[in-house]
């Protein structure tokens, strides 16, 4: 053997050593592992009684969910065709466009913990523009989850519905 | 000793001393790396044409700002004691229980970068749709690694001084 086949094959082995191990590591990642960081909004449809599926988002509409390390969770989705006020400050919104804006915003933070068995993220509520979430508990069932998408249902949303959600991986 | 390590030892004594000189409490956030994390809300402090100032959101005010380190940011700020909607639906909320939350809260999110002690926030949405597709800057007056204060021209008019702490 020549000194070139040997330093070919011990390449080989190392290379061999160092990735076995990573991409084990990989595939056994908790889900909690897989979902930290920051995803953008997809997707989400409001499912109806009579199973009509329905997207209240409009076109173009963006959001992020940010999940950190620590156990702390914000989200945020909005419409893009939201009312620019006609006055220049916040306090002096009509009826409508202060409507507008809740119907087609949802922003809230909290913390969050996942459940590996069954596949679920928890987040509870410390602050929302919809008030009735603060304290409420969220349960949101995993669909499916790759490196850079995430799905999930959410059995009870703020307009009271069912809701498929989808995220990408932000870039 | 060769010049190379002395030069080698001059730069690493430089940069102890430099680690030395300047207070690690007092460094400006330079680059966006000194602000990934999570900070909560410490005050909101609109100051009125006229001097006066205001505690925007009240007592016992709640908000966060989340800067990612892939770029994002998120924040809420929202006053205490903030209406339940009655109909439990926030589509279908009254013309008294919108018009406190819009004016009690304020949410926005997108992407930020940090250059000469400026932090650009560019808002993808926003509560407040003005902000929304602009680029929002925020001048940073202080920053301690776990404290930081920035300016605002705020959407209620005049000037904000808005303070956060960073999470452990």
């Amino acid at each position: 053997m020549n000194r070139r086949s040997i330093l070919g094959i011990s390449a080989v082995t190392a290379l061999g050593l160092t990735v076995l191990p990573g991409s084990a590591v990989a595939q056994q990642k908790s889900i909690k592992e897989q979902i930290v960081g920051t995803w953008t909004f997809v997707s989400a449809l409001d499912v109806h009684p009579d199973g009509r599926k329905v997207d209240r988002w409009g076109p173009n509409p963006k959001g992020t969910f940010m999940f950190d390390g620590n156990g702390r969770f914000a989200q945020f989705i909005t419409r893009s065709d939201l009312p620019k006020f006609a006055a220049k400050t916040v306090d002096q919104g009509t009826a409508a466009e202060n409507k507008a804006v809740l119907a087609g915003f949802v922003g809230s933070f909290g913390t969050y913990t996942v459940t590996e068995a069954d596949k679920t993220i928890i987040t509870r509520v410390e602050g929302s523009v919809f008030p009735n979430l603060v304290g409420v508990e969220q349960k949101r069932s995993i669909v499916s989850l790759t490196a850079d998408e995430l799905k999930y249902t959410n059995p009870a949303t703020s307009t009271g519905f069912t809701a498929e959600a989808t995220w990408r991986r932000a870039k | 000793m060769k010049r190379r390590d002395t030069l080698a030892t001059t730069a690493v004594t430089l940069l102890a001393l430099a680690g030395v000189v300047l207070p690690a409490g007092t460094a400006a956030a330079q680059t966006a790396r000194d602000l990934v994390g999570t900070w909560m809300n410490v005050s909101n402090i609109n100051i009125r044409a006229d001097g006066s100032r205001v505690d925007t959101f009240g007592s016992n005010s709640k908000g966060m700002i989340v800067f990612g380190n892939d770029g994002r940011y998120s924040t809420i700020t929202l006053s205490a004691n903030l209406p339940k909607f009655a109909s439990g639906n926030r589509n279908t909320g009254t013309a008294e229980e919108n018009k406190a939350i819009v004016q009690g809260s304020i949410a926005h999110f997108g992407t930020y970068s940090v250059a000469d002690k400026v932090i650009t926030l560019k808002v993808e949405g926003s509560t407040w749709p003005a902000w929304t597709g602009t680029d929002q800057k925020r001048p940073i007056i202080s920053f301690t690694g776990d404290d930081i204060k920035w300016g605002v021209a705020a959407s209620i008019g005049g000037t904000t001084e808005v303070g956060w702490k960073r999470v452990k």
